[in-house]
């Protein structure tokens, strides 16, 4: 999420003609919570909406929604199947991956990939896969492993989700760490016969350079069936699936000072489209005098004409960076609404 | 519990400060000495207190097990201590020979005039930033290593051992080349100050080239030994270069260096940022920095006792 908010920041410092300096620092999704929590930052972001037990304190006090849809993309390297050779892509389903991440399935020969891949499958080479994963505690890891635990049941019963979890393929296979989604992106890159999870706009930088090694994959939305490749139509509409799957069971769209996790929940593993995605929260205060701040009043005033730019003009395509998806406008109006809950 | 321990140690640290400069020296002295090891003592006891919860709830399994589970809040912190051993015996391994190299070069082979610019050259590595060393070693020496290792592994056994980039050997290597400019910078001074007239007594008694330097080493043997403890130090806390070339796999229990690990300092600095989204995972950390911390003091205790032992 770091590359959308400095893009902001910086367009909002240009347009408010560098009268309002939005700062904004990368630190972790689990630190901008806690952090915010303890007021030592006027505003949260996070990949996650602000987690059970923490929401539990604070419930009522705040407010959080969505300012952006991201989505995580599988890429691999494979040079005996890379795309500049083949001219396709892998295809892949929640089971495959979970597998792959379980240590269960240890090479790239294994008959489970064989059958979803026929047209590759002579091509596939037997060599131990090397599964790659964020060593950091990461949002792109929780939203990876929650979609993991919501698609295939095993999963979620031996590993679970969060920043950080215990990946078995570490002990049974050749499962490796590497820093940031950099770190992910290169070591897949330098790694034969390695897979990883990146954010979308990893992979789609260094789009030729992947696909002379290998390539990134298509993903089975286990819901409808179809294989979907990650563009921005296809998270869109998973997005839009989700969300219409969360009001349909609870009855009604989330209130911003409501728990999201049950959203988050209902976004992963959406009922169609590209089924890996996630929102990007902001949390605010409802009352940054009553909880403490200094000064308030322009504070309160500063946050939500920068937040009110972000919901509106800043989900325009020229001020979204490439891999993340604007979010649809009846999800920035659940923003905009939040705003109003804020007190001046 | 920082501020009070940032008071507590100003006091006496303004007190010592008054003494050095308005008092008496020899007094001064011996309060900022008794300061420092004040501060070890109470940075021990933070970590503790910190770390304490954990204790509390697993005993000392936390420090003997092999588990990183944040999902099930469960941790062990043993690989991550074989890790910061390993990574630091190959980079010693291979550091101490580079580091004694450097400093008998420049004391003796190359001319006097490109002495003090070989020497500033290796000095000025020392203060390169360490996320420099690190992303060279994730686009370079990683790759470099692993082709070389699996070129003479297929020759040796017929398999590839090293099977991705990032392993605690590459750790090893880029920290041994981190670290052989602080050696090298003690052992060099160390070797200069051989006197006089007992290098010419050695070269008297027909010694060649070759053998003036060994026992020139030999009469430095104590700043090689300062150097090897302080490059010791320095490959057991480097924190973020290793993190980016470990290869960051906090859940097996490994001895074979090439495969992919993980040391106690990049534990911290990886996992840090998310933990207080956990609840034991902060304390889980600090019982790391408290057991990375014993094992320095036990270390440098076996330090003191060898070259008190060996006084020359």
């Amino acid at each position: 999420m770091a590359p959308q908010m400095f893009s902001w920041s910086r367009t909002f410092h240009r347009v408010t003609e560098g009268k309002i300096q939005v700062n904004y620092q990368s630190i972790g999704s689990g630190a901008g919570a806690a952090q915010f929590l303890e007021k030592k930052l006027d505003f949260g972001a996070s990949d996650v909406p602000m987690p059970r037990a923490r929401y539990e304190q604070a419930a009522g006090r705040f407010v959080q929604f969505p300012v952006i849809i991201g989505s995580i993309v599988l890429v691999y390297n494979l040079p005996e199947l890379a795309y500049s050779k083949t001219g396709k892509y892998l295809n892949l389903t929640s089971e495959v991956i979970s597998l792959i991440y379980m240590g269960e399935i240890k090479q790239w020969c294994d008959p489970r990939i064989k059958a979803l891949n026929p047209g590759l499958a002579d091509k596939l080479p037997c060599k131990e896969i090397v599964a790659v994963h964020r060593s950091d505690g990461s949002g792109t890891t929780a939203a990876f492993t929650l979609y993991l635990s919501r698609a295939y049941q095993p999963w979620n019963q031996t590993v679970g989700w969060g920043f950080t979890v215990n990946w078995p393929a570490d002990e049974k296979a050749k499962g490796m760490g590497a820093k940031g989604n950099e770190g992910v992106a290169q070591a897949v890159l330098q790694t034969p016969h390695s897979i990883g999870y990146v954010e979308f706009a990893y992979w789609s930088k260094n789009k030729d350079k992947y696909d002379k090694v290998g390539g990134v994959a298509f993903v089975r939305n286990d819901n409808d069936g179809k294989y979907y490749f990650p563009t921005a139509e296809n998270v869109a509409m998973g997005a839009a699936a989700g969300l219409e799957r969360y009001t349909k069971k609870y009855g009604a769209k989330p209130a911003p000072d409501a728990d999201w996790n049950p959203v988050s929940i209902e976004l992963s593993n959406p009922p169609r489209g590209y089924p890996i995605l996630a929102f990007t929260y902001v949390f605010l205060w409802k009352d940054y005098a009553a909880e403490g701040y200094g000064d308030a009043a322009t504070k309160v005033a500063l946050l939500k004409e920068f937040f009110r730019w972000v919901l509106t003009e800043g989900q325009k395509p020229a001020n979204v960076v490439e891999g993340f998806i604007p979010l649809p406008p009846e999800v920035a109006k659940i923003g905009l609404e939040a705003l109003e809950l804020v007190k001046p | 519990m920082l501020g009070f321990l940032l008071i507590v140690l100003l006091i006496p640290y303004l007190i010592a400060a008054y003494a050095l400069l308005l008092v008496k020296l020899k007094w001064g002295l011996k309060q900022f000495g008794a300061l420092i090891v004040a501060i070890i003592g109470l940075l021990t006891a933070m970590f503790f207190v910190e770390a304490y919860p954990i204790i509390e709830r697993d005993g000392l399994a936390v420090f003997l097990e092999v588990r990183w589970d944040p999902v099930r809040e469960s941790y062990g912190v043993l690989q991550a201590l074989t890790g910061t051993i390993l990574t630091s015996a190959v980079a010693i391994a291979l550091a101490m020979p580079m580091a004694l190299g450097v400093a008998v070069t420049i004391n003796e082979i190359l001319p006097a005039r490109l002495r003090g610019i070989f020497g500033s050259l290796v000095d000025l590595t020392a203060t390169m930033p360490t996320v420099i060393f690190g992303l060279w070693g994730l686009f370079v020496l990683g790759p470099f290593l692993q082709d070389a290792v699996n070129f003479v592994s297929r020759s040796l056994v017929g398999d590839d051992v090293m099977t991705s980039p990032y392993t605690l050997f590459t750790a090893g290597v880029l920290l041994a080349i981190m670290i052989t400019p602080y050696a090298a910078a003690v052992i060099r001074e160390g070797y200069a100050l051989v006197p006089k007239p007992v290098e010419e007594a050695i070269y008297a008694m027909g010694a060649t080239k070759f053998e003036a330097a060994l026992i020139k080493l030999r009469y430095a043997r104590n700043y090689i030994l300062g150097g090897f403890f302080l490059a010791l130090g320095r490959a057991m806390g480097e924190t973020v270069a290793v993190a980016m070339v470990v290869g960051g796999n906090f859940s097996r229990f490994t001895t074979n260096i090439f495969e992919s690990g993980i040391t106690i300092s990049s534990l911290i600095a990886l996992q840090f940022p998310n933990a207080a989204a956990y609840q034991y995972m902060v304390p889980a950390l600090f019982a790391g920095a408290l057991l990375l911390t014993l094992f320095g003091l036990a270390i440098n205790a076996v330090a003191i006792y060898i070259i008190q032992r060996g006084q020359i």
